[in-house]
């Protein structure tokens, strides 16, 4: 045991090892900064090439692209609203408003360290329990992949404050919208108005990168047009990092965000985007302050950032030790790994234990790149928004509109991106939240399948759901937490309408 | 009168000459094959076993023809999106599609999308067949597949899992269905294989029916216990395994298999240069070593053969997803 660990460490720390997933991680951050770039396809281009490679250098590669990946996404997304992955979902609801604030350095900087405390997290965890775990991603069935879609679903009602009716049909259009494409228990086809390109639903990287950057740039053009002064932002505010204490004051936040995305990550097929949200949503309800949640929040940002990147971690459970990838990305390792002659699953343990934890090591290493790298890029790219809004604005408009073509290389994309944008500005002005909406396109197919197998495998009985414990437990956690949310937002607009009471009286 | 003769002359020379040149240009197009870099274009999603089998395959085409294959996902539409993109372009041998049997014959045949494969496509080379696979837990009792379709009639709604609605595994497998007369089973479509198989190992489902690569680390863990195989003859990975020929049943086809194809009208001394190429490219050691390792199970066929199996699995296809509309 001890041996296989000391031969995996030197296998991991062989001169091309390091370097491969040195280059790996710079290669992932950009790749996941730029949309329309992904680490699906940087993972993908590398393959070919470490067909000649030791399996430790190739996989140091491409698990450098898979964490820098992740992380790079939110890069983009924090400066100009642009999220490079869809991993990057969540971060929108804080990083943009941190950017707008001034507190772009700020952002990328804590950005860079929850990704990091996240990614090693469960690297560790991976390490340490992978097999024990495994259990538990192979215990979870469409009753249960239900109930933890609904438990996602109900943190609608935590990110919509100020007005939970809107963010609940902002909700229940997302789920409309999720229906377009072909139905998927019985195949047929819905909602696609003969439109080829919408048969496999529609595109959701080019949906979000339309809905909250398209929606943005005409909003700015819409007040420079009303003649306001957009470039009121200093750079000198900018470029301030975070402090040694704001770090330690997130502390459990950021432990417990990066648990949750560790579980959300080992089980396949829920990915990175939930477990961000319903780490966001515990740490709102955890916060002392949960009204500055959505206004460009440090705390918001340390919870979906360390959430996405401890999802790698847990999606190398079920891929390592079942051969049973979680999401795009661990699937093209999966290729990657078969390429190499090794077969993920039960018998890699046993077979190659030098190489697995060759693996783990490289995790470890990848985050430690990730965090030198970012740590180094930040002040550099929170100077990007000094760049005076009018040039910076239409270099946004050509990285959407490139984002969304090259993701599938598909024209249509480009127009599904532009109608979410025109949809998103039309939100804005009305007042309802853009969230909630983003979370019912991600959830939507998990929820409706999930259901419809659940259905189907009790031959149409509904009490599938609460006679299997853990969907059981998991749909009352989902109840607590509306109710809770509920609560929170009457005892917000109780003290709200106490203030404005108080002051009315002094006033009279 | 005279005169007239001398313009039909002229004109009959000039017909003549541009033919010939059109014709020397177009042998000269088919010599110089290829003089600039090709497009392959793959219909699904970059990593998946398309996408390996195209670079492994691009890359030793690039070493022999001496000019790059570049490999361009479109996926989206069933595959449909890609077999469009690749009629519509150039039938010049630069824009070449790596596709399967579902884009051929199985996208068409469901929804109105644009193409009719054994009108619009002219076959290349097939590269590999991959069988499909009935499998059970190890543990579950059952131990071959008579018993699965004994279990299926004693127990009701007993479950089989596929990695989708409306795929292949799944209309091969309902079409098996249909001819059993006492035998009925609740299929659940999955979004992939990999939750197939998890739901599998979890004990979500009593069986499944995917792609028989999908099973292999589960199966040399001996964790999962494959009944019945797709094809011929037994997969050499998978010795053991019975193929539904053996046991006395029949499917609708072989395996899902994966081949190139161009727009119908690319010249014919185009299709055979790339043809041979990739027969020579599908005889090297080393690509065949690298698609072993990938558990990608080659099987060469001519641009024609292949033409011939797309044109009856297209009508049989057609058949029956009519008839069991």
């Amino acid at each position: 045991m001890l041996e296989h660990i000391f031969l995996g460490l030197g296998n991991a720390v062989a001169p091309a090892a390091i370097l491969a997933t040195f280059i790996g991680t710079a290669m992932g951050i950009t790749f996941g900064a730029l949309p329309g770039l992904t680490a699906t396809m940087g993972i993908a281009l590398l393959i070919p090439m470490t067909f000649d490679l030791a399996p430790v250098v190739a996989f140091g590669a491409m698990l450098g692209i898979y964490v820098g990946g992740v992380y790079g996404g939110a890069i983009t997304a924090i400066l100009v609203s642009t999220p490079g992955t869809a991993m990057a979902a969540a971060t929108l609801m804080e990083g943009p408003q941190m950017t707008a604030k001034g507190e772009s350095g700020k952002a990328l900087s804590m950005t860079t360290i929850a990704s990091t405390i996240g990614g090693l997290f469960s690297a560790l965890a991976l390490m340490l329990v992978a097999p024990q775990l495994a259990k538990i991603a192979l215990s979870f069935g469409p009753p249960e992949y239900f109930a933890l879609a609904v438990f996602g679903l109900s943190v609608v009602s935590g990110i919509s404050s100020g007005s939970m009716l809107k963010g609940c049909l902002s909700a229940l259009l997302g789920l409309l919208l999720a229906t377009i494409g072909l139905d998927p228990v019985s195949g047929d086809i819905r909602n696609t108005f003969g439109i080829p390109a919408l048969l496999t639903g529609i595109s959701f990287v080019p949906a979000l990168i339309g809905f909250f950057a398209v929606s943005q740039v005409i909003i700015r053009l819409e007040e420079i047009l009303e003649g306001k002064d957009l470039n009121q932002m200093k750079g000198a505010v900018a470029s301030a990092i975070i402090s040694a204490k704001d770090v330690r004051d997130n502390k459990v936040n950021l432990f417990r965000s990066s648990a949750i995305g560790t579980f959300v990550g080992i089980i396949p097929a829920c990915g990175a985007g939930i477990a961000s949200f319903i780490a966001y949503n515990k740490a709102k309800q955890a916060s002392k302050t949960p009204e500055k949640f959505g206004t460009g929040h440090l705390e918001g940002l340390a919870a979906t950032e360390s959430a996405n990147n401890a999802v790698t971690g847990g999606a190398l459970v079920p891929l390592l030790t079942l051969g049973i990838p979680g999401d795009v990305v661990t699937a093209i390792m999966l290729g990657g790994l078969m390429v190499q002659g090794l077969t993920p699953g039960p018998l890699l343990f046993t077979d190659y234990p030098d190489v697995v934890y060759g693996i783990f090591f490289s995790l470890i290493i990848a985050n430690i790149f990730m965090l030198i790298l970012g740590m180094g890029a930040v002040k550099l790219f929170a100077k990007l928004i000094q760049i005076p809004q009018g040039i910076l604005m239409p270099i946004v408009v050509a990285l959407c509109v490139v984002g969304s073509y090259s993701i599938n290389n598909s024209e249509f994309d480009v127009i599904i991106m532009a109608t979410f944008g025109l949809l998103g500005y039309l939100m804005e002005k009305t007042g309802f939240p853009l969230p909630p909406l983003l979370l019912a396109l991600i959830l939507s197919p998990l929820v409706e399948s999930n259901f419809r197998r659940a259905m189907l495998m009790s031959n149409n009985d509904a009490t599938i759901f609460l006679t299997r414990p853990i969907s059981c437990i998991i749909l009352l956690l989902a109840i607590g937490m509306v109710v809770q949310n509920i609560l929170n937002e009457r005892k917000r607009k109780r003290n709200i309408a106490a203030a404005n009471g108080e002051t009315g009286e002094s006033h009279a | 009168m005279k005169s007239k003769h001398i313009y039909s002359l002229v004109l009959a020379f000039c017909l003549v000459f541009s033919s010939l040149v059109s014709a020397q240009a177009g042998q000269k197009a088919i010599d110089n094959y290829p003089d600039r870099s090709v497009t392959i274009i793959n219909p699904f999603s970059p990593g998946g076993s398309s996408d390996i089998q195209a670079r492994i395959i691009s890359e030793a085409l690039q070493r022999n023809m001496g000019q790059s294959f570049n490999v361009v996902s479109k996926k989206g539409g069933a595959g449909a999106i890609a077999m469009l993109a690749a009629k519509n372009a150039k039938p010049d041998g630069y824009t070449v599609i790596l596709t399967c049997l579902g884009p051929c014959s199985l996208t068409p045949n469901r929804a109105n999308v644009g193409y009719n494969t054994p009108k619009d496509f002219r076959a290349i080379a097939r590269l590999s067949l991959f069988p499909f696979a009935v499998a059970v837990r190890a543990d579950s009792g059952i131990e071959n597949f008579n018993q699965l379709l004994e279990y299926a009639q004693k127990t009701p709604n007993t479950t089989f899992g596929t990695c989708g609605a409306g795929l292949l595994q799944h209309v091969l497998f309902s079409d098996f269905l249909s001819r059993q007369p006492d035998v009925s089973m609740q299929h659940i479509p999955f979004n992939g294989g990999a939750e197939a198989t998890s739901a599998l190992l979890g004990k979500h489902v009593v069986a499944t029916v995917q792609t028989a690569s999908e099973y292999l680390p589960h199966y040399k863990s001996g964790d999962l216990r494959l009944l019945a195989i797709t094809g011929d003859e037994r997969s050499p990975v998978y010795p053991d395994v019975p193929t539904f020929k053996e046991l006395g049943y029949e499917t609708i086809t072989g395996g899902t298999w994966f081949g190139f194809a161009v727009p119908k009208k690319t010249p014919e001394g185009i299709v055979l240069k790339l043809q041979n190429a990739i027969k020579d490219a599908l005889n090297e050691p080393e690509v065949q070593a690298r698609l072993e390792k990938a558990a990608i199970p080659a099987s060469f066929l001519s641009g024609a053969e292949l033409d011939a199996i797309i044109s009856s699995e297209y009508k049989s296809f057609a058949k029956i997803l009519k008839s069991s509309d």
